[in-house]
């Protein structure tokens, strides 16, 4: 028996049972169908992650030191042991760094006559922020060195501040109360948008000495530190040590680089891509089940089939064949039509987040080769059991 | 075919013995028969004496417990499974009771279906289905499912089947069992023209007035062969 005679009478068979073929394929349909969209989505935002924090506009020889050994430790945050002095002596004593700039955060609500507005992020930074971070203004200036040594109680809002309190008036000049000090609005940051899921806008800048005072602490939460050069980075790092380690515990600080960050990043977004996929891949299981019910029902439906073709000739190899072929076309084809819901899907979705279409290879030939053994594996054992079945029992089957 | 006359099937001193775990339950004993070329022979026999047996062990669907079978030159009694596939295809051809067609595929299909596993191509497969059709007298019902057509009718199909790869010897069982007595006469002159063509038959049956159409009668009781005689023609 040839192999074409054998696909032939295996789709005549899946056509004989048409809802039921395709709703046994749905279940293969659905599931190659959501790791497809699934992964593409998640290699879709790891691009997105990464165009992120380019735009930021970070060089690659910039690194960040945080309180805390790594990044879970959160708590180290609020009682960072870094200070301001570190800074400053890091900034005297590392040759390899340019520009050294500490940072304090807060939150707070900000006054402008009668109105008020919570800013979700104050930021105590020096006069070089602008060096580091690519955030322009639109309007008014960025403060001094002279007014982060003297303690100047100036700001510069972002655009989202800048709305809520100002409308569309323009803030440069005026007094806004911060926490209940007065401060004078300098300068207006450029719209920036959001980056993941902070919003660039929501911000306002003071200098690190007046923020220190506001929020009374002296905890530095991020000191940002420039290399002259991206070669001298791992140089640098090494004079950074030298100076902190003799203050600190390598469990009180982290240096993170950009390539650092970058993985980090990626590792996060890359294991919720596999977590998400593998949830998806549990549904290719259970349509492979559904596959193997069918084969099973059907071998056992034919009862009597198999006993006629048994009587007129089919070796056991034939029989075999032709339920496996049944299920292998059954899966072959719902992984081919998951395959194509999967690429519009993703393009839909892709459009509607408007996020850049990517077309995961290795994701396709997975889901192809996934269906070719999801459809063999699950064919055999029924396939198994009509070869199995004895003849003469078949043909008095009714 | 081969010469008249000569032994198409020698069954010598077989017995078929079922075994459970418990039990053992003797179906055959000691069956002794010749059947040569060209021979139309009727089997008859009360329920349980051992005819369907008889017939399943002939027909190469079933293994002796003891003895030996040659069909066509060859002892079926020691053959793997695929060989035996293989004399099934080719040199014996079933009529059940019940027809046995393929629901779902048409008469024609059907009939195709032992040249299927004989790697027969299909233009080839097509040509000798529709003889064997035409040589049957249902042509006209090819394209028709068994569903469609009357019983004589899926009886013919169901000879057509078996005669298609022109095989030694034709197996039918109660070949009229579910036909009415006008269509039982028709397929059994079918057998009759069959045999005058010489091939050979061995017809299991009840009734002894279509056992009557073969020429020679086998009496099976119990599981032995208790008369043996040649029919008269009237």
């Amino acid at each position: 028996m040839n192999i074409i005679d054998s696909v032939l009478m295996a789709v005549r068979s899946i056509f004989a049972n048409r809802l039921r073929s395709a709703l046994t394929m749905l279940g293969v349909v659905i599931g190659i169908a959501s790791v497809i969209i699934l992964v593409a989505i998640g290699e879709a935002a790891k691009l997105y992650v990464v165009a992120q924090v380019k735009s930021w506009g970070i060089g690659p020889n910039v690194i960040q030191i945080n309180p805390g050994k790594d990044q879970t430790d959160i708590s180290a945050y609020a009682n960072s042991k870094l200070r301001l002095s570190d800074a400053i002596e890091i900034r005297e004593k590392c040759p390899s760094a340019m520009e050294v700039m500490p940072i304090i955060a807060g939150t707070g609500k900000v006054k402008y006559g009668k109105r008020d507005y919570t800013v979700r992020q104050i930021w105590g930074v020096t006069e070089n922020y602008q060096k580091i971070f690519n955030h322009k203004l639109t309007g008014g200036r960025f403060f001094t060195k002279g007014e982060v040594d003297g303690r100047r109680k100036v700001c510069v809002l972002g655009k989202r501040v800048v709305k809520e309190l100002f409308g569309n008036l323009d803030p440069v000049g005026e007094k806004v109360k911060i926490l209940g000090k007065k401060f004078v609005v300098i300068g207006v940051f450029e719209e920036k948008g959001k980056m993941l899921t902070f919003d660039m806008d929501d911000v306002l800048a003071i200098p690190i000495t007046s923020a220190m005072g506001l929020f009374d602490t002296k905890g530095i939460i991020e000191i940002d530190i420039a290399a002259r050069d991206v070669e001298l980075v791992p140089k640098m790092i090494n004079e950074i040590r030298a100076v902190l380690d003799k203050k600190l515990s390598r469990d009180d600080y982290q240096i993170t680089t950009q390539e650092g960050m970058m993985n980090m990043l990626n590792n996060i977004v890359g294991l919720l891509t596999s977590v998400i996929g593998g949830i998806a891949a549990i549904s290719l299981v259970v349509g492979s089940i559904g596959i193997m019910n069918i084969m099973l029902v059907s071998v056992t439906e034919r009862t009597k089939e198999i006993g006629i073709r048994k009587a007129v000739g089919a070796k056991k190899i034939d029989i075999f064949t032709q339920f496996l072929i049944e299920s292998v076309v059954i899966s072959f084809f719902g992984g081919l039509l998951g395959i194509v819901i999967g690429l519009a899907g993703t393009f839909l979705i892709m459009y509607v987040i408007k996020l850049e279409m990517v077309v995961v290879v290795w994701a396709l030939t997975l889901a192809v080769s996934v269906s070719a053994f999801i459809g063999i594996a699950s064919g055999v054992y029924p396939a198994m059991r009509a070869v199995n079945l004895d003849p003469i029992e078949a043909l008095r089957y009714e | 075919m081969t010469d008249p006359g000569k032994c198409v099937l020698c069954i010598s001193d077989i017995s078929k013995t079922y075994r459970t775990e418990k039990l053992s339950v003797p179906v055959l004993y000691d069956i002794d028969l010749k059947v040569n070329n060209g021979e139309f022979v009727s089997i008859m026999g009360p329920s349980g004496c051992g005819k369907s047996t008889l017939m399943n062990l002939i027909g190469c669907l079933d293994r002796p417990s003891g003895g030996s079978i040659v069909l066509n030159g060859n002892d079926i009694s020691s053959l793997s499974d695929a060989k035996l596939a293989e004399i099934r295809n080719k040199y014996i051809g079933f009529v059940f009771q019940t027809f046995n067609l393929l629901p779902r595929v048409t008469a024609v299909e059907n009939v195709e279906i032992p040249l299927v596993y004989s790697g027969v191509e299909r233009k080839e497969r097509r040509k000798k289905a529709l003889e064997a059709l035409d040589s049957m007298g249902v042509l006209k019902r090819a394209d028709h499912k068994p569903n469609e057509i009357s019983g004589g009718e899926r009886q013919r199909v169901a000879i057509a089947r078996a005669i298609v790869n022109s095989p030694s010897i034709i197996l039918a069982d109660e070949p009229t069992g579910n036909l009415d007595s006008k269509s039982g006469k028709e397929v059994m002159s079918i057998f009759d023209n069959l045999n005058r063509s010489g091939v050979t038959i061995l017809m299991v049956t009840h009734d002894p007035g279509i056992a009557s159409y073969g020429s020679r009668l086998i009496k099976l009781f119990d599981g032995r062969v208790v008369e043996d005689s040649e029919i008269k023609k009237q």
